[in-house]
């Protein structure tokens, strides 16, 4: 009897301890996570739900993560595999509704959502593969052997989509100028 | 360091902070400018990332947790709740089962059945020939060469849920009572029962149980026997 109850109280302990890494985890990265969630799903309310089975995910199986000091990377690859999920569902579910029209609700849906500025609809013009890397590394604050990981690619091509993403980031800025100098 | 991997590295990490490129970038002007329009493009662009977060984000977060921890301990809740009335039930079915196929029973349910038909016994003129049996029991496969007496009654009753025949013979010992459940119940292959006035025992053979019953005193063994040798089932 007096053992079970000693039980007890340790499972009581380990559920409470279990909480407050829980709670101390979405603090610290609930925001960026959402940034993130948010340019990669282009639309802030499906970045929330997305977020929200990322968070309960990551709470059931706690218990494996063992090195805090892994907890962002391991957080960015339960997101990144949640979103792809939604892709899936979302197939699933609409599968005779033509994908053209899917595509064009999200655009709209995000441009009521977000004001936009020049630089903002710039980056949401990138390709996926160069975006993503891109905000692993500025909204995530990420290196790049923490990108390549989360990615699963070489180091090398990580540098390569950093270096082009920026590149057209650049140039079509610069040419936004141009046009609107030359109009002038 | 040239000019190439200058610009690669700084496209790729702007915010590197490496002190070569810092001296690279200091021996020429061009350079030093390519660096400063490279960070402020940086800061552009995490300006332009920097959406705002709703404010109580970390709290529906938490919140959602705590309903999904309160749902599952419900649903353990359910599922224990479920599995001890699946056992419940399982339990009830076994008793059911086994309390049915239990010898007792079978002996009790043969005694009721005589105890509820006593008017079978009484002594008539009624004779049933053998040819008149024989057609009774080919329903169930089956043909007698002789019989232990002369048949007095001769019926199909319910046996315990069964169809079986209901016979009654003359004998010098008095009236004796005989069912022929066909079909293997997985009753005792010999056991024996009895009441205040009669006695009776179950003879269980492959194709059909004997259940034989007479006054007590009667000695039913040379009966059982006879019918048992004498019947012929269709293969």
């Amino acid at each position: 009897m007096f053992g079970n109850k000693k039980s007890e109280r340790q499972v009581i302990i380990d559920m409470a301890d279990k909480q407050k890494r829980y709670e101390a985890l979405v603090k610290t990265y609930h925001s960026e996570l959402y940034r993130f969630a948010c340019w990669l799903c282009r639309d802030p309310s499906v970045a929330e739900d997305v977020l929200q089975e990322t968070f309960l995910r990551a709470w059931r199986s706690l218990d494996s993560l063992l090195d805090q000091k892994a907890a962002k990377s391991w957080l960015i690859t339960i997101l990144r595999r949640e979103n792809a999920r939604r892709f899936e569902r979302k197939q699933f579910d609409y599968s005779d509704v033509e994908q053209d029209t899917l595509m064009d609700t999200t655009t709209d849906s995000l441009e009521q959502n977000m004001e936009q500025t020049n630089l903002q609809r710039q980056i949401m013009k990138l390709p996926d593969e160069y975006r993503e890397p891109l905000l692993l590394q500025i909204v995530m604050g990420c290196s790049g052997e923490e990108i390549s990981e989360i990615l699963e690619l070489n180091k090398n091509t990580v540098m390569t989509r950093l270096f082009r993403a920026r590149n057209q980031l650049k140039d079509s800025l610069t040419q936004k100028d141009t046009t609107q100098r030359g109009v002038k | 360091m040239d000019e190439l991997e200058f610009r690669r590295r700084l496209y790729a990490e702007p915010n590197e902070n490496d002190p070569l490129i810092e001296a690279f970038a200091k021996e020429d002007a061009d350079r030093n400018k390519f660096l400063n329009d490279i960070k402020q493009l940086d800061k552009d662009i995490t300006d332009a990332l920097n959406i705002p977060v709703p404010e109580n984000l970390a709290d529906k977060l938490i919140l959602n947790q705590a309903l999904e921890t309160h749902r599952v301990d419900r649903t353990k809740r359910r599922v224990h709740l479920a599995i001890a009335a699946s056992v419940a039930f399982c339990c009830s079915i076994l008793i059911n089962f086994t309390m049915k196929q239990a010898p007792l029973d079978i002996g009790q349910h043969a005694l009721a059945h005589v105890n509820h038909e006593l008017n079978s016994l009484k002594p008539t003129d009624r004779r049933y020939q053998l040819n008149q049996i024989n057609t009774q029991l080919a329903s169930f496969g089956g043909s007698v060469s002789s019989l232990p007496g002369e048949v007095s009654y001769s019926t199909f009753c319910d046996f315990d849920g069964q169809r079986s025949l209901h016979l009654v013979f003359q004998t010098e010992q008095g009236p004796v009572t005989l069912f022929i459940v066909p079909s293997t119940n997985g009753y005792d292959a010999q056991s024996q029962f009895k009441n205040e006035r009669f006695n009776g025992q179950i003879y269980q053979t492959q194709k059909a149980s004997f259940i034989m019953l007479g006054e007590n005193g009667q000695n039913l063994n040379e009966y059982q026997k006879q019918v048992a040798d004498n019947i012929i089932w269709e293969a």
